[in-house]
């Protein structure tokens, strides 16, 4: 069968010029292509989407009343902060980037608010209210309630107060007020003069809105340009703090920018220099297209294949096809060995080296296809990405590459090592893949697996201070957990939401509690406190107004001066809607806990998240109350737990094939082990990497785990097939330029300050150079050759 | 909930104005935006506000009439002491961004930053007492009712205020210097009049009184 890729040679040689011109048409189109892919910038492809609730969370967390929203946080010395925020706020108006501003409560709360407020009395009494009622209508409290009320009514406030007194005499209307904290608690903020301020007074807030996604790098920049411009605007010793997401994502673009002016650099010249040393023909720069061709065909293919591409895939995919390059070296090299020896046709070199590249490719193929197992949507993404970038390598290298390189020939430097045959037996060889195995293993279960997002972006030394200052100041509003519930009716999602109050009541849960059950019950619930409220009145009401007429006749009162209470109390009371709080000008409360997603409705209650709540809201109390429990911990934890299972299923499953592809190319049980010493090496020198550094293994560390599986599968079946090649002694040289390529093209991320950088570098460096080191010195030796 | 208490306060600052401006406000000056225009232009000569008043209240909720007197103090620029006398004591003071109110058996101290309502007091107070005419202008309909003496009546623009108060009457003294009488209508016919006595402008008034 390998034969055939010799008799292709010999049959496109003549017609070297249209292979040029079609592959060069190829490559056009699919350049074409690239340039007009849909890339998408989204995380969520980075996270599970099979594993229960992570996905869901994810998108659930969003919804957090400030997961979108910037937060700016002005003080000024020695001044009213309040000023400093208004000259900002206006600023940041003018910008069309801001598509809201806000630096205080609604203010159309109107002069009658405390009246119209009185009539959700009824609808809003609980069982504990109906207490308070039996308090208010105390003799006592009665004979203080009126007094106090003839001196209001004298004061120069009477002209707002008189309506209310006359139909709340008694002051029921602080049964409702407090209701309207609940909602309200979002941050440790008071108002003063209609804006947010600290509780020292200290600090103003600004919550900010914009369209931009917090995840569109080039948007965030703008954001941040936008923001800075209106800094400019502050008054001399104003300060302003600015936190949220679209920060974050101009400072991790702008570390990957940082990052790149020293990397690039670096990566150059170290492969200038491997060039001048090795290779330094015109012909070995055809080996370095393949790859660039590669990332463009499977980009291509993967964006037909889903539609569009995401932006972390194109970038990771990009060093997995690192792979790529060693099936253009390999045959490279072996066809510098044929153009020198004129025994060898260049026909005969490429059927003598395609099993070898074949299964290289294959097992390379079966690592990746391993990711396509995971539940991350984003890794098997990747793994299509790579198969197709495989594929378009291998055939590239075998059918195209050679019509490039056979002409002329490098001086190449590196002695040519020669070869004794030496048979080592199996027990030794069993016992040291035993021990690499098992020191894999051991390594496997205690490095430990991070899935924290936040860890894997790059956070700079000063964000992070004004992120603990902005906490310090107005309390963890960002790192609060949710209760979703939803239904298909606003308001039986808000029964829901009782039951949600009524479970954190029960068990003592309500401190610090944000919910809108207190202020906007059901309609369900608003009936019992109506039928509450009638039956306390039916029972005291006459009792309550005989005993206001003898005391109001005492002070001074008409005989009609508290009619309005009289009414109130006999009157059938009505339930009310979210319209009413809307009248009252409260609305802005009730947006930030509801809201409809799709066609369904969702009510979120906010609380610490603590592991005493998390516990609280097991998936049993889940269940019973029709609730989803959200929080950043729990998320985290579940992620980790997720990527943990993930490691497992595609190492193992990319280790079981190429294992079992080894053991049917080689049909011998040394060979096949010696084969799979790089990888097992250059996995388990990772991980004992990590563990002896401390470092947690995260998502970037385990999507390039696959480029050492396949560069450590290409290796060690390129040096165990060497003994049969005529071109034996260029395969070392394949190996070693394919892993000096690359740990000089990704290796040198280990200088980046951008954890996900560094994650591929440390990854790279350690993985593929322990795979290398053991292809070319450990594996030979087992193999019984001999320099 | 701030807001609601505005209207209380347009009471009181609308007395300030009074007495900063009534000694200024002659007859011979007949129209309304001159009578304003020299009134702010006095505004600034006004350092300190004393005064005695008597308040009758003609409210439906009581069954008679009912008369309470106190004093009234203001210094520039952010003092002010409103107290009832009788026939109970009671009141509040201001300094700055702290302030005292008391009854016959409490005092409580306040803080301007996180009470809403004496928050608003204060803002506006400084907004009649430097005579912020735009301001005025902005919150009310004035118009010269007489001239001899200048009767000033105040009709509130926005709807809240205007759901409740009808409109005030500020009567100024041919003779003297100080306003004389107060006014405010409200909308369902009740009325608080208040009439004032022994007006000080400019004279000593001691830090104690703000505190």
């Amino acid at each position: 069968m390998f034969h055939l890729v010799g008799r292709a040679y010999d049959f496109l040689a003549p017609r070297r010029g249209y292979l040029l011109v079609l592959f060069a048409l190829a490559c056009l189109a699919c350049s074409f292509f690239v340039s007009r892919l849909v890339v998408r910038e989204d995380i969520s492809t980075m996270l599970p989407d099979d594993s229960g609730r992570i996905a869901s969370d994810f998108a659930l967390l969003r919804l957090a009343p400030f997961a979108q929203r910037l937060t700016i946080t002005v003080s000024h010395n020695g001044a009213n902060p309040i000023q400093a925020a208004e000259v900002l706020a206006t600023a940041l108006r003018r910008d069309p980037v801001f598509t809201r501003v806000l630096t205080g409560p609604p203010s159309n709360i109107s002069l009658t608010f405390l009246t119209k407020l009185l009539p959700l009395a009824p609808a809003l009494l609980t069982e504990q209210d109906s207490k308070t009622l039996y308090a208010l209508t105390d003799p006592e409290h009665v004979q203080t309630a009126l007094e106090q009320n003839k001196r209001d009514l004298l004061s120069p406030g009477a002209v707002a107060l008189k309506n209310v007194i006359q139909q709340d005499p008694l002051g029921i209307r602080n049964i409702v007020l407090p209701k309207l904290a609940a909602p309200s608690r979002l941050a440790d903020v008071r108002i003063e003069d209609g804006h947010f301020v600290s509780r020292d007074g200290k600090h103003a807030l600004i919550l900010v809105d914009t369209d931009i996604p917090m995840t569109d790098s080039l948007g965030a920049a703008k954001v941040m340009s936008s923001y800075q411009e209106a800094l400019a605007t502050l008054p001399e010793g104003a300060q302003a703090m600015l936190v949220g997401g679209h920060r974050h994502t101009h400072a991790n673009a702008q570390a990957i920018k940082d990052d790149l002016t020293i990397i690039l650099p670096s990566a150059f010249i170290l492969l200038a220099l491997i060039f001048l040393l090795f290779m330094r023909n015109r012909q070995s720069l055809y080996v370095f297209l393949v790859p660039v061709c590669v990332v463009g065909v499977a980009g291509t293919a993967t964006a037909l294949v889903y539609g569009s591409i995401s932006g972390i895939v194109l970038g990771f995919g990009a060093v997995l096809l690192g792979i790529s390059v060693d099936y253009a070296l390999h045959v490279y090299f072996a066809l510098q060995n044929s153009n020198t020896d004129e025994n060898q046709t260049p026909a005969h070199t490429l059927t003598q080296i395609s099993p070898a590249i074949t299964f290289g490719a294959l097992t390379s193929c079966t690592a990746l296809a391993a990711l396509l197992v995971s539940d991350i949507p984003g890794i098997r993404q990747l793994a299509v990405f790579s198969l197709f970038g495989i594929i378009a390598s291998f055939f590239m290298s075998l059918l195209i590459l050679p019509h490039f390189v056979t002409k002329k020939t490098g001086s190449l430097i590196i002695k040519t090592p020669h070869n004794a045959r030496r048979s080592c037996s199996l027990a030794p060889l069993i016992a040291l893949w035993i021990a690499i195995l098992s020191a894999g293993i051991w390594f496997g279960q205690h490095t430990r697996i991070n899935g924290d997002l936040r860890e894997m972006s790059f956070t700079p030394i000063e964000v992070q201070a004004e992120e603990d200052a902005t906490r310090a100041v107005w309390g963890s509003m960002r790192d609060l957990a949710l209760i979703f519930v939803r239904a298909q009716t606003f308001d039986n999602a808000l029964e829901k939401n009782d039951h949600v109050w009524n479970f954190l009541q029960t068990n003592n849960a309500t401190s610090s509690i944000i919910s809108l059950a207190p202020l906007l019950p059901s309609m369900q619930t608003q009936l019992q406190n109506v039928a509450r409220w009638e039956a306390f009145w039916q029972a005291n009401g006459q009792n309550t107004l005989a005993l206001m007429d003898s005391k109001q006749k005492a002070l001074g009162f008409s005989p009609s001066a508290f009619s309005p209470f009289s009414e109130f109390i006999s009157t059938s009371p009505e339930t009310f809607s979210n319209e009413s709080l809307h009248e009252l000008g409260i609305q802005e409360f009730v947006d930030v806990l509801a809201m409809r997603d799709n066609d369904e409705f969702l009510v979120l209650t906010l609380l610490p998240d603590t592991m005493e709540n998390a516990a609280l809201l097991s998936d049993d109390a889940e269940r019973e109350l029709g609730a989803r429990f959200v929080s950043g911990s729990r998320f985290r934890e579940l992620l980790g737990d997720a990527m943990r299972i993930d490691v497992l299923c595609f190492t193992g499953s990319a280790l079981a094939g190429v294992a079992l592809l080894n053991a049917i190319l080689f049909r011998n049980p040394r060979k096949t082990l010696l084969a799979l010493l790089p990888i097992g090496m250059g996995v388990t020198t990772v991980l004992a990497t990590m563990y002896y550094f401390g470092q947690a293994l995260n998502l970037f560390h385990i999507v390039s785990l696959p480029l050492i599986i396949g560069l450590g599968a290409d290796y060690g079946i390129f040096m165990v097939c060497r003994p049969e090649q005529s071109a034996q002694h260029q395969t070392a040289r394949a190996v070693l330029f394919s892993g000096l390529t690359t740990l000089c093209g990704f290796g040198v991320l280990v200088l980046a300050r951008h954890p996900a950088l560094h994650s591929i570098g440390i990854t790279v460096l350690t993985g593929v150079g322990a795979a290398m080191i053991t292809a070319l010195w450990v594996v030979p030796a087992l193999n019984g050759e001999r320099r | 909930m701030g807001r609601s208490h505005t209207l209380a306060f347009h009471f009181i600052l609308t007395l300030s104005l009074g007495f900063i401006f009534s000694g200024h406000a002659s007859a011979d000056l007949r129209d309304i935006d001159a009578v304003l225009q020299k009134l702010r232009e006095r505004a600034t000569a006004v350092e300190s506000i004393s005064s005695e008043f008597s308040q009758e209240s003609h409210l439906s909720v009581f069954e008679e009439t009912i008369i309470s007197s106190g004093r009234f103090l203001f210094r520039k620029p952010d003092k002010l002491r409103w107290e009832y006398l009788s026939p109970t004591t009671e009141g509040f003071a201001l300094e700055g961004d702290q302030g005292v109110r008391w009854t016959e058996t409490t005092r409580t101290s306040f803080s301007l930053r996180s009470d809403p309502l004496m928050n608003v007091v204060a803002r506006q107070l400084l907004a009649w007492a430097t005579f912020d005419l735009a301001w005025l202008s902005a919150e009310y309909f004035i118009t010269l009712e007489a001239d001899s003496p200048v009767l000033l009546k105040l009709v509130p623009k926005g709807s809240d205020t205007a759901l409740v108060l009808k409109h005030l009457l500020i009567e100024f003294s041919l003779s003297s210097t100080t306003v004389q009488r107060v006014e405010l209508h409200e909308q369902d016919g009740d009325l608080t009049r208040i009439l004032f006595e022994n007006s000080q402008v400019n004279t000593p008034l001691d830090d104690g009184m703000f505190r």
